[in-house]
């Protein structure tokens, strides 16, 4: 009798560690590795009716743009103006750094690639112009995209 | 003899499962909610454009951002009102090219709320100048 009660508290090893196989390969494969790249520091302005974009852009140079805060929080404000500061895959670059990596880019793959700009909410319009004007339109990069928080 | 090999043999089923649940907690709490991004598509002025040489006139639409503040034509108009008016607008074709004119002290939220109000409608034709003010 003893014997029989034991054996029924057996765990099934078996098919818990499928699950747990189908769990870790469903993980794996979904973790992207380009999400170490993404800056997610920039707080992005809302799309209310944009939907998003279900494929991921290949071949896109994503500039990040946000402005600099210090340890409380606060603007940092040198000469009167915001510190702003860009990054293309988390790497700081200054408005020649990403004009140059665009002209690199553009020669290896032979074509204007898209341009995506992460830009934050509360970022002035005049900042923008000078990214816009001085990095990508001055050297032919006229067609762009601003990433905003989709709706769904 | 035999019964020595078979035991050898053995997988060490403990061992593989705490390296397993590790991964798996591992997996878990680095799994990040992604944030829906939409990507809004404009048009910037080239520097060495050249005027084309256009028989038929564009439709034009001028559509101007100022900081918390839209206005259509130059007349300042709330969101509601310029998205009605972009739905009469598109009801009758949307080969529009719309000019999103934007003032140096709009914010970024500024412009993205009149590109997604312009797309909303089915115009993606969007280009961007800037107001020199």
């Amino acid at each position: 009798m003893r014997r029989s009660s034991d054996a029924t508290l057996e765990t099934p090893v078996t098919q818990m560690i499928d699950i747990v196989f189908l769990l870790i390969i469903f993980f794996v494969v979904t973790a992207s590795v380009d999400n170490d790249l993404v800056d997610n520091t920039v707080s992005l302005a809302q799309a209310k009716n944009a939907k998003a974009e279900s494929v991921a852009k290949k071949m896109a140079v994503t500039i990040n743009m946000k402005m600099e805060k210090d340890a409380n929080g606060k603007l940092i404000i040198v000469n009167g103006r915001p510190k702003i500061s860009y990054n293309i895959a988390l790497q700081p670059k200054t408005l020649q750094g990403i004009r140059q990596t665009l002209l690199a880019v553009k020669e290896e793959t032979g074509d204007f690639v898209p341009v995506l700009i992460r830009v934050d909410r509360n970022v002035e319009y005049r900042y923008i112009d000078e990214l816009l004007q001085n990095a990508l339109a001055r050297i032919g990069f006229t067609k762009v995209s601003i990433v905003a928080v989709a709706n769904e | 003899m035999r019964k020595r090999e078979d035991e050898s043999l053995s997988i060490p089923m403990s061992a593989m499962i705490d390296v397993v649940f590790l991964l798996l907690i591992y997996f878990i709490v680095t799994m990040e909610d992604e944030i829906p991004e939409a990507h809004l598509a404009i048009n910037l002025p080239s520097l060495g454009a050249r005027k084309q040489d256009q028989s038929v006139a564009p439709r034009l639409l001028e559509v101007q951002v100022y900081k918390n503040e839209l206005r259509l034509r130059g007349k300042i108009m709330t969101y509601s009102e310029i998205d009605s008016f972009l739905k009469r607008f598109s009801s009758t074709g949307k080969d529009s090219t719309v000019m999103v004119q934007v003032s140096q002290r709009a914010r970024a939220q500024d412009l993205v709320t009149a590109l997604d109000l312009c797309r909303k409608h089915g115009f993606n034709n969007l280009n961007v100048l800037t107001i020199n003010d």
